[in-house]
């Protein structure tokens, strides 16, 4: 009696497939795609993949304010301290004598001179017409160049592996596996491209992952 | 308007939709706009041998097209690299143009729009028209900077020779309103031509001269220059001998060759300097017609001698088109703002053709489409089609809402094309087209909601750091910084010191003892001096100085090495623009293109569902991932699902059909 009210179930379900097929296929596919919410969305492990590889925009803006703040600043700043003692040491011996030539006394006068100098010497220099025109902004600028085409690689390959990632999980859901071999094959591929992603966010995807429950390998 | 709108028909249902020519009492004109094609179509043109492939040409661009209009990619760009080159002037994206439409006056602009007008448009339109002309208006406003700046960029590299052009123009007998309409636009295809004895060459007639290509539009050469004080901008061409004859009008007369376009002759006599709109070739005998502004001329000799036709019934001055439609024999027609004039012997008598119901004034183009019976004509505003010779025509002009009209072919199995100021349309039939056609229409709703390409394309640049290239700043702060010297300060601070000490051993005799007891010691300091000896000053206790120096660097105001770094790092720059902007443009339209793949699909099994919506976010993603997230935040239908519009698209299709019908009854 039960498996004959299970088969009406069925029946009924698949009439309103037929009938209603957007529907239902809607809701499966709504419901297959919300299976990985608890996943990292793919606008994280770009920005991750960003932040790994040291392509963050943020970094460029900073090179430009650092480089045209740099010239306000004096280009070379010197200090010179020296320090100077002398000593000098005079000594100077009288004799008196009387007139038969005797010696009466005599005097023996020392003097002992010390002199002492400090000396602080400072000096600045600015390249005033890198105030007006800073040369290292073109520099920043070459490497904002070659950092955008080393950003639009990462940003691609990330998100390419990513949703091929995607469509490998969504293919172990929708094609279940039909042998131990293809299980493996399967969730082989997973892992690999779980690797891929890794490698490029230096291990912050399975991290992530790891925090949802979920195990990457 | 829009600039850049992509669209992808499945090949298979492309390939069902030009198989036949549809009947002309149900046309409806459905917008196959693709890419450049959004921006106005000027000419179209159906190879003869082929008629899946199309070309289409507008402001500064051709277009082509290998399966029947489903997909298009620009084959000769007039305003690419060689205009940069030639012009030093580039078209770039600036930072003001690429604020979001929240944050410009538009919005404010809009919105008293909206408050102004909606309610009276729903009044009189009803509240779908009333929505979508609000929409328009929106578009319109969320572009006008980026179009502003396109024709601001224009007019700086144009500017120069404009005058050259206009004088050029006005000499050679244009009226002032047509020379000023030519001279604005060097960039303009005026015209598309492919010969039926020559399938694979295309020649495209432009104001910067007559460009070639014999490899179906893969590769271009220019056969005459439009450029420079003696150039000339080609109107109109035409060629026989399998591409060896060709006659180009220009604006400054006609201009043979007969080598396949080495070398050139100006034809001489009537159309030595006449502005010659319209060249046209009789195949029957080989002839050539060619219209300009004082006359309508033909030669037998290809072109060597000419004959001045007078033709009675119409002036010349007034003609907007001449054409000899292939299976009409010699029969050549002339459309001027009154009607239609024909003429059977060579242009010796004219007959004005008298068919009811056809626009009395403002004809472009008359065009037979199956036989001589069907036949089908353009005014700026409207189709009208006859299917009985021309005797009574009727309006086939559902599906266009405010396009001027500009262009219509017909294919070689019947199928019709109209280029318009808003893009491509193609003439189709039936209620299948009825519901792509409003679907299409739905599409187009949510596009206007997302954000521009220049917007995306300007969050893209910003993004990278990429939004200026201030190489002109770069190089006037280089100029003033020669001026500038190189300085120091030197600062020097001393601190001294004197310690004296004198000592007086004083001896009675010579030979007592030298003891301390009679040691008398004097022990003075001082800062200044000593004042036994009265020696030198030796210097303050401290003093400070200070030295300011200042240097030039001569050279450099003559040579500096940086100006040429600057023009380096400049044209890197440029390029890596060039190629994010290039990247972002495509996937925008591979996403569009997408989008409309779901919509022409119609139900989706799930597989097909979850597959659509993965590369709709894999492009979302990428898009997101050039604009630093920019695009989801402000792009809509992010679902796949949501472009199925199966609610009520069929019932409003079948409501348009029935008003077509109500209109053909009421006509």
């Amino acid at each position: 009696m039960r498996n004959q009210r299970g088969r009406w179930v069925w029946m009924a379900m698949a009439a309103l497939a037929l009938l209603f097929p957007s529907v239902a296929f809607a809701q499966s596919a709504d419901q297959i795609l919300a299976s990985f919410d608890d996943e990292p969305t793919v606008l994280e492990v770009q920005a991750a993949a960003l932040t790994y590889s040291g392509l963050d925009p943020d970094r460029v803006e900073g090179w430009n304010t650092r480089a045209n703040l740099a010239n306000l600043l004096p280009e070379r700043a010197s200090y010179t301290i020296r320090y100077q003692d002398q000593d000098r040491t005079m000594e100077q011996l009288t004799d008196d004598y009387n007139e038969a030539g005797t010696t009466l006394g005599a005097q023996d006068r020392r003097e002992l001179r010390t002199q002492t100098e400090t000396r602080h010497e400072g000096r600045v220099e600015w390249d005033f017409s890198k105030l007006i025109f800073n040369p290292e902004v073109l520099r920043v600028a070459r490497e904002v160049g070659s950092q955008t085409k080393l950003r639009e690689d990462v940003l691609t390959t990330v998100t390419k592996i990513f949703y091929e990632r995607r469509r490998a999980q969504i293919d172990i859901i929708m094609n279940p596996p039909s042998d131990a071999a293809d299980k493996l094959r399967k969730e082989l591929r997973v892992q690999e491209l779980t690797a891929d992603i890794d490698a490029m966010t230096g291990s912050w995807f399975s991290s992530e992952l790891k925090a949802a429950g979920k195990n990457p390998y | 308007m829009l600039l850049l709108i992509g669209l992808v028909w499945q090949a298979h249902a492309t390939a069902q939709e030009g198989a036949d020519a549809p009947p002309l009492s149900e046309l409806l004109w459905l917008d196959h706009s693709a890419s450049l094609l959004g921006t106005g179509v000027n000419a179209v043109v159906v190879a003869p041998d082929d008629p899946l492939r199309l070309y289409a040409a507008g402001r500064g661009y051709v277009a082509g097209s290998k399966d029947g209009g489903a997909t298009w990619g620009p084959l000769l760009l007039l305003a690419g690299n060689e205009f940069q080159d030639e012009d030093q002037t580039l078209i770039e994206v600036h930072e003001d143009d690429l604020q979001t439409f929240e944050d410009t006056d538009a919005e404010a602009q809009f919105e008293s729009l909206r408050e102004e007008y909606f309610d009276e448009f729903t009044q009189r339109y009803g509240e779908t028209l009333a929505t979508e002309l609000m929409l328009d208006i929106e578009d319109d406003l969320r572009d006008e900077a980026y179009a502003d700046l396109i024709d601001l960029a224009s007019e700086a590299g144009n500017e120069r020779d404009y005058l050259d052009r206009l004088n050029r123009l006005l000499t050679a007998g244009f009226s002032e309103e047509e020379a000023t309409r030519l001279a604005s636009d060097p960039l303009a295809v005026w015209s598309l031509v492919i010969e039926v004895d020559a399938p694979k060459i295309v020649y495209a007639a432009t104001g910067r001269g007559l460009y070639r290509s014999i490899d179906r539009g893969t590769r271009w050469e220019r056969l005459i220059s439009g450029l420079g004080p003696d150039g000339d901008g080609v109107l109109s061409v035409r060629a026989a001998d399998q591409g060896k004859t060709i006659l180009a009008g220009t604006t400054r007369g006609l201009l043979v060759s007969t080598d396949a376009g080495r070398t050139w002759s100006r034809s001489l006599g009537a159309v030595s300097s006449e502005p010659i709109r319209e060249v046209i070739r009789v195949d029957a005998r080989g002839r050539f017609f060619a219209m300009g502004s004082r006359g309508i001329f033909r030669t037998d000799d290809t072109g060597t001698t000419w004959t001045t036709l007078v033709p009675t019934g119409f002036d010349v001055a007034d003609a907007t088109a001449m054409l000899s439609p292939a299976g009409w024999g010699d029969s050549l027609f002339v459309t001027t703002p009154k009607g239609v004039h024909r003429s059977d012997d060579g242009g010796g008598t004219w007959a004005k053709l008298s068919g009811s119901g056809l626009a009395s004034s403002g004809l472009l183009q008359v065009l037979p489409v199956d036989g001589v019976d069907k036949l089908i004509a353009i005014t700026e505003g409207d189709v009208y089609a006859s299917t009985d010779g021309g005797d009574n025509w009727f309006t086939a002009s559902a599906g266009l809402v405010g396009q001027d009209l500009r262009w219509i072919a017909v294919g070689p199995t019947g199928e019709l094309w109209l280029g318009s100021s808003s893009g491509l349309l193609k003439g189709l039939a039936g209620e299948a087209a009825a519901i792509q056609a409003e679907s299409i229409r739905r599409l187009r709703e949510i596009w206007a909601e997302e954000p521009s390409i220049a917007q995306v394309v300007g969050a893209g640049l910003i993004y990278h750091g990429l939004e200026d290239t201030p190489v002109d700043g770069w190089h006037e702060a280089l100029f003033f910084s020669k001026f500038a010297p190189q300085g120091w300060v030197t600062l020097d601070y001393r601190q001294r010191r004197y310690d004296n000490e004198y000592v007086t051993w004083v001896f009675p005799n010579r030979d007592s003892d030298r003891t301390l007891d009679t040691i008398s010691r004097q022990q003075r300091r001082t800062n200044y001096q000593n004042p036994q000896t009265n020696d030198e000053l030796l210097g303050p206790p401290s003093n400070l100085e200070w030295q300011v120096f200042a240097t030039w660097d001569l050279g450099r105001m003559l040579y500096d090495p940086a100006s040429t770094t600057i023009e380096n790092v400049g044209a890197q720059l440029r390029k890596t623009r060039q190629k994010l902007v290039g990247r972002i443009v495509r996937l925008l339209i591979k996403r569009r293109a997408l989008q409309l793949r779901v919509v022409s699909t119609g139900e989706l099994a799930v597989e097909r569902h979850i597959e659509f919506q993965l590369e709709l976010e894999e492009m979302t993603a990428l898009l997101d991932g050039l604009t630093g997230g920019y695009y989801s935040k402000a792009a809509s239908s992010y679902r796949a699902e949501d472009l199925l519009f199966n609610d009520d698209v069929e019932e409003t299709a079948r409501e348009s059909l029935a008003s077509i019908d109500t209109e053909g009854e009421n006509e």
